[in-house]
């Protein structure tokens, strides 16, 4: 497996509010939470990079573009 | 990319013989993957053709191009991982670890590791229609081992997901312990498995 590195991560109450649930509902550690983020952060840029567009859709087929800033 | 040392059984007499575990191939690697496999999946489909096996007995995995997966390695989800034995890629995996969650009740919409490609090198292929023995047996464990460490690694808890071929199924079901959820129309209608974190405990003891 990779080295890891060591930081400190600076959250505010609701920040780590959400981590924590997050954390709770996918059943992962709080790092493993924010390792997923930065690969999905990644993934989501890489494809936006090359052109290609996020879209969300509702049960009623609905879709619904997600502009990733 | 890291290292370390695995051992992999000589077919021929059951030795083990000292191998190497590479995890998060470059591009470059991948393509020597392909390199060294393509030319022998070539002679394969020509000794398959010359005795006249019927294409429904060939290898499923016989068409793969791993050099197709080269443009997502820059990517932190998709990692290929593979064992190295003299200078040749006797098997490798494709993981990717950011866009499957969990189907089965007890991990429904919890992350998992998907096995997107697990394959031996060709020449590690028992295809008795042509007679050919495989030189080297046991990779395909490895990588799954390997595939259940790196899901542990990630806080993924051993889960795993992968579609597969319908040659493969009774090795993931029998000797991983995976658990078959069915046919998936949205993935060349393959059947689908799922790893659970007992399911993983149990297979790494």
């Amino acid at each position: 497996m990779a080295e890891k590195r060591t930081m400190t991560l600076n959250l505010t109450d609701s920040e780590m509010a959400v981590l924590e649930e997050l954390a709770e509902s996918k059943d992962l550690t709080k790092t493993a939470v924010i390792r997923q983020a930065i690969r999905l952060f990644q993934l989501v840029e890489h494809r936006i990079a090359n052109g290609e567009k996020l879209f969300f859709e509702n049960k009623k087929k609905k879709t619904s573009e997600l502009m990733v800033l | 990319m890291s290292t370390q040392p695995i051992q992999i059984i000589r077919a021929s007499d059951g030795e083990l013989v000292e191998a190497k575990l590479y995890e998060g191939l470059r591009a470059v690697d991948l393509t020597l993957v392909e390199r060294q496999w393509g030319s022998w999946r070539q002679e394969l489909i020509r000794k398959l053709v010359g005795a006249n096996v019927e294409q429904s007995k060939w290898p499923q995995s016989l068409h793969w191009d791993w050099s197709n997966k080269v443009s997502q390695l820059q990517l932190l989800a998709v990692q290929v991982n593979a064992i190295d034995y003299e200078n040749e890629w006797q098997a490798a995996m494709v993981t990717d670890s950011i866009t499957h969650r969990g189907l089965l009740e007890i991990q429904a919409g919890k992350p998992i590791l998907y096995v997107d490609y697990v394959e031996t090198a060709p020449w590690n292929w028992q295809v008795p229609e042509i007679g050919q023995s495989r030189r080297y047996r046991g990779l395909g464990e490895l990588l799954m081992t390997n595939a259940i460490e790196c899901s542990f690694d990630l806080g993924f808890k051993g889960r795993l997901g992968l579609h597969a071929l319908p040659q493969a199924e009774s090795f993931y079901v029998d000797r991983i312990g995976m658990t078959p959820l069915g046919k998936n129309p949205e993935s060349y209608n393959l059947n689908y498995f799922e790893l659970t974190e007992a399911q993983a405990t149990m297979y790494l003891r």
